[in-house]
């Protein structure tokens, strides 16, 4: 078994304490979902974030395709004009950051890309920063942010909490 | 609590309410003052931090490296966020610079000499009427500017105008620092020491205090949010950097 799905795994179902990679986990669900996957239809967690990754790829190569972009809307509850746009744009970035925003990662100073690489390889620096950053932001802590500088807590989580 | 901000007919400049045409020229001055020094002194008052800012800023922006790119960088007299774009991105990306203090876009040019060679180009204008036709940019940023200049209104209104759809608007400045310990320090630091540092370094101790100044009057970030989706942007958010002392603000084009 790979150390994503070992880890996952104890995460998922260890002790009940916070722990950052169950905050990972939850998160990397999270943007399954954005992307109309579900982890509860694989087997593995490499094998839900290959598809995540696959889904990120494919948006990217061809980011007007019309049901592509209705499908994003839905789950993003994006506005009509906005659905225009992006139906006619040649590029991915304007999708990319509303996915960014909507998951609250322009705030955490986190990149989709960071976050999808992360997912891929528990191992990498992007997952050490991913890590960090969701674990304290869990538990309403402040954060270093990515300058390495003290910052305080989302003050969305903080009052949903 | 905020302080009101100034009258349709008068606007902060500093802690003072002047004019709105007045605020103009003495924002100038201030920049002409302090061009040539201005980069050592951004370094010196923030200790290094304000590049650590602008990458952030650039890694939001992500000019791409294979296709066409038009980023307008409005008072970006010195170039500093037109090098790191051009840097950034692919020879496809390409920088207008704008700012209406001459003198800092000499600096900038000057600074340029043969690097980026047709990719970029300087304009000297007004951010409140850009001399620039509609829906041309794929993204606009500006740095420390917004707040110096008198229709902050306008130049939203501007900067939505010549974005195309689907383009990006930026703004990287100063904000409020929400800390309880670091507030205060902050505070001594501004008041007490960036002007100190202004006389010494660039010989103008009253062009920083009023730089101080204007930080403290610029609206907090929900209230500046607000102005953005007032002029028509969509998608608006906001992420406060070191413990906000910085925010970045960010809106996108829709229709």
């Amino acid at each position: 078994m790979r150390r994503t799905e070992a880890e996952a795994s104890a995460a998922l179902f260890g002790v009940n304490q916070p722990n950052p990679l169950k905050e990972m986990v939850a998160f990397l669900n999270r943007v399954g979902q954005v992307f109309g996957i579900e982890r509860g239809a694989y087997a593995t967690q490499s094998s839900f974030m290959a598809a995540v990754e696959d889904a990120f790829t494919a948006l990217k190569a061809d980011p007007d395709d019309p049901n592509r972009v209705d499908d994003f809307a839905r789950r993003l509850h994006l506005d009509a004009d906005t659905v225009a746009v992006l139906k006619q744009e040649k590029t991915a970035d304007m999708l990319v950051g509303l996915i960014e925003k909507a998951l609250g990662l322009d705030r955490l100073g986190l990149s989709l890309a960071t976050v999808i690489k992360a997912g891929n390889n528990l191992d990498s620096a992007e997952a050490d920063a991913m890590r960090t950053v969701l674990f304290r932001q869990a538990q309403g802590r402040n954060t270093w942010d990515d300058l390495g500088l003290y910052q305080p807590a989302d003050p969305v989580r903080r009052a949903a909490a | 609590m905020e302080t009101p901000m100034a009258t349709d007919e008068t606007t902060d400049f500093g802690f003072e309410s002047v004019a709105l045409d007045e605020k103009q020229g003495r924002v100038d001055d201030v920049f002409r003052s302090v061009a040539k020094r201005y980069d050592l002194m951004n370094d010196l008052m923030s200790g290094g931090l304000h590049r650590a800012w602008k990458s952030h800023l650039i890694s939001m922006l992500r000019p791409p490296r294979n296709r066409p790119f038009r980023h307008l960088d409005v008072a970006g007299g010195t170039a500093d966020i037109a090098f790191r774009a051009l840097e950034a991105g692919g020879p496809a990306t390409h920088t207008t610079v704008l700012d209406i203090n001459e003198a800092m876009l000499r600096v900038g040019a000057e600074r340029a000499g043969d690097r980026f060679t047709g990719r970029i180009d300087f304009v000297t204008a007004n951010a409140e009427a850009l001399p620039l036709p509609a829906e041309q940019f794929d993204a606009y940023t500006i740095a420390f500017g917004i707040r110096n200049v008198p229709r902050i209104d306008k130049a939203l209104a501007e900067a939505h105008r010549v974005l195309k759809p689907g383009g990006r608007f930026l703004c990287l400045e100063f904000s409020k620092v929400d800390l309880p310990v670091l507030d205060r320090i902050y505070d001594a630091y501004s008041f007490h020491v960036i002007p100190r540092l202004g006389a010494r370094v660039a010989g103008d101790a009253d062009s920083y205090r009023y730089l101080v100044e204007s930080i403290r009057k610029f609206p907090s970030p929900g209230r500046f949010a607000g102005m953005i989706e007032a002029a028509g942007f969509r998608h608006v958010s906001h992420r406060a950097l070191t413990g906000g002392i910085v925010a970045i603000h960010s809106g996108w084009k829709v229709s």
